[in-house]
């Protein structure tokens, strides 16, 4: 059977059976596959497609509530910030539920599991699977945009291939920041800052700014209120309901609106995680299963293995970073021009976005905060570029939005400048030649850093609270 | 000899992924051992506010829990990164065990 007829055929299966019943099935054949047992493997599908349906009733009750709102607040005020961030949750849920997202579930760990066996990379990817979503969102777009499975699969395994090179710069300065031996983060979403944060620090360093210090404590007491998803929810819904409704406050239907919106955002901010943990907690007996197995493959040489990024969340100075960007951002968002993007449900994940910034200027807050403010600017331009695309990936998996001109994005997963904005479009494009130029790039990369990699590592050792003199 | 539920809040970055992890494989050790727990996941600058009108026993966190907790904390990053498991392990028995032994009125 050749690859065209194999997905032809995976896609009217998919199509049959629907997600929720197609995704535990895969989830189900993996886990027996990597020995968890039948109960387990059992129970993992089962949750996948318990999250999956849950999510479902929960984005179709939201939408049509939030994605009015932020039409008419467009309407009313000119801000153009139409398209609406949907959160991770979400895309993450959206993602695996994709044709893409299935072929990458099986072939993206075992090409994982191949890298670290052979030791083309020293990081085992696997100990945090469920963050693969992220390679199967660009990979679905690519397929939406190009109905091409194989242009869609070689986008997430490139994409694979430079996060594992940036996890590599990363390795050490994020174990050692963060207290974690032998751990790294690898999201795909996360370690595209780790080039940018280098340039930034040596800049930073230049000027003397390592000499500034906030105490995140003292601005914790503060502004930690922000960083309650229920009453930051609550908030954005009800300034979102208010500019919506500028122009009629003086009535009781203005003010029943504005109230429902605030209250509805809140609601999303509190179940969308609770249905998403449902999910996640598919993903727990084949992650600790192939972990468990390439560990003992593994020993006798220096390893790091992949961890989720909520390990450093609260960490205080990634913690404090992270919420001082939200009203940032959103203020950003509206004056930025070209951006469309609305930042919502994402917000409350800045303080994952900032880890890698945050290890390579160890907890510098002032430099994290210029570092993201300028990062994520540029991020939303890519987020606002795909957002028809993403849009189209979204609704083909039952998520029904109110008018055709409705477009959704993830603020998390899509403002990537580095791999959405350099490595992903030839691929969205279909240019072989780009594709060409991205692989010769890598690997001239992958063996710079091979030889260099324990000089890197002392630079940034030495370099993240400023120079300091051998 | 039987134990009453043990009330967990599971800690991680989202309160969604990890911690959801966590739960599933803390039911399964203290499982082992008869220990039935009640696990609540959250985000860790919750935890605070969460205490204030709700009891709970012991936090299992994989980050860093600010503010002043009066509750034992343990660290669970190992079972994200498998290394390190049964010392982990060790330490949940034991402190469960002696959080339970002291509600039964020693």
């Amino acid at each position: 059977m050749d690859f065209t007829a194999f997905f032809e055929w995976l896609g009217l299966i998919f199509n049959t059976f629907g997600s929720a019943v197609f995704v535990p099935i895969m989830l189900f054949i993996i886990a027996m596959f990597l020995g968890t047992g039948l109960k387990k493997a059992f129970f993992s599908a089962v949750m996948a497609g318990v999250g999956l349906t849950g999510f479902n009733w929960l984005i179709n009750e939201y939408i049509p509530i939030i994605v009015p709102a932020v039409q008419n607040m467009v309407a009313a005020t000119g801000i153009q910030l139409e398209i609406v961030d949907i959160g991770w949750q979400a895309t993450a849920i959206v993602a695996y539920a994709t044709k893409a997202g299935m072929v990458f579930l099986g072939v993206g760990l075992l090409f994982q599991i191949v890298l670290f066996l052979v030791r083309w990379t020293n990081i085992f990817q696997p100990g945090d699977l469920w963050n693969n979503y992220s390679y199967m969102v660009w990979g679905s777009i690519v397929y939406v945009a190009t109905d091409d499975m194989l242009l869609a699969l070689a986008c997430m395994l490139v994409l694979n291939l430079y996060s594992l090179l940036f996890s590599e710069m990363l390795q050490k300065r994020w174990s050692t920041y963060y207290g974690y031996p032998n751990c790294t983060i690898i999201q795909v979403h996360h370690v595209g800052a780790t080039p940018f944060a280098i340039g930034m620090n040596w800049i930073y360093n230049k000027i003397g700014l390592s000499k500034v210090r906030w105490s995140p404590e003292k601005i914790q007491e503060k502004l930690g209120f922000i960083g309650e998803p229920v009453m930051l929810g609550l908030v954005l819904g009800l300034l979102i309901g208010i500019l919506g409704n500028l122009k009629a406050l003086g009535t009781l239907a203005a003010w029943g609106n504005i109230l429902t919106i605030g209250i509805a955002t809140a609601a999303v901010m509190a179940i969308f995680p609770r249905v998403a943990g449902l999910f996640a907690s598919a993903f727990s007996a084949i992650t600790e299963a192939a972990r468990e197995r390439a560990v003992k493959e593994g020993s006798g040489r220096e390893i790091y293995i992949g961890v989720n990024d909520a390990t450093g969340y609260g960490e205080p100075a990634t913690l404090i970073s992270g919420i001082i960007l939200i009203p940032i951002m959103v203020l950003v968002a509206a004056i930025l021009p070209g951006n469309k993007v609305l930042p919502l449900v994402d917000l409350i994940a800045l303080p994952f976005m900032v880890e890698a910034m945050v290890a390579i200027m160890n907890g510098n807050i002032l430099k994290v905060v210029i570092s993201g403010t300028i990062w994520f600017s540029m991020g939303l331009l890519v987020a606002t570029k795909y957002s028809a695309l993403f849009t189209t990936v979204a609704a083909g998996l039952g998520v029904e939005l109110p008018s055709p001109d409705a477009l959704v994005t993830s603020f998390g997963i899509l403002t990537k400048p580095i791999f959405g904005g350099l490595i992903f479009p030839p691929f969205v494009n279909g240019s072989w030649f780009w594709i060409g130029v991205v692989l010769v790039v890598y690997f001239i990369l992958y063996f710079w850093l091979r030889k260099n990699k324990t000089q890197l590592h002392e630079y940034l050792e030495r370099t993240a609270d400023g120079d300091v003199p051998a | 000899m039987t134990y009453r539920t043990l009330k967990i809040l599971a800690v991680c970055g989202s309160g969604v992924v990890s911690s959801s992890m966590i739960v599933t494989q803390i039911k399964d050790i203290l499982g082992a051992y008869n220990i039935k727990v009640k696990t609540f996941e959250l985000m860790p600058q919750m935890v605070k506010t969460h205490l204030e009108s709700n009891e709970a026993d012991l936090v299992v966190a994989t980050t860093k829990v600010p503010g002043d907790i009066d509750i034992p904390i343990i660290n669970a990053v190992a079972l994200l990164s498998g290394i390190g498991k049964d010392q982990f392990v060790e330490e949940l028995v034991t402190t469960a065990q002696s959080i339970l032994d002291e509600g039964n009125g020693g």
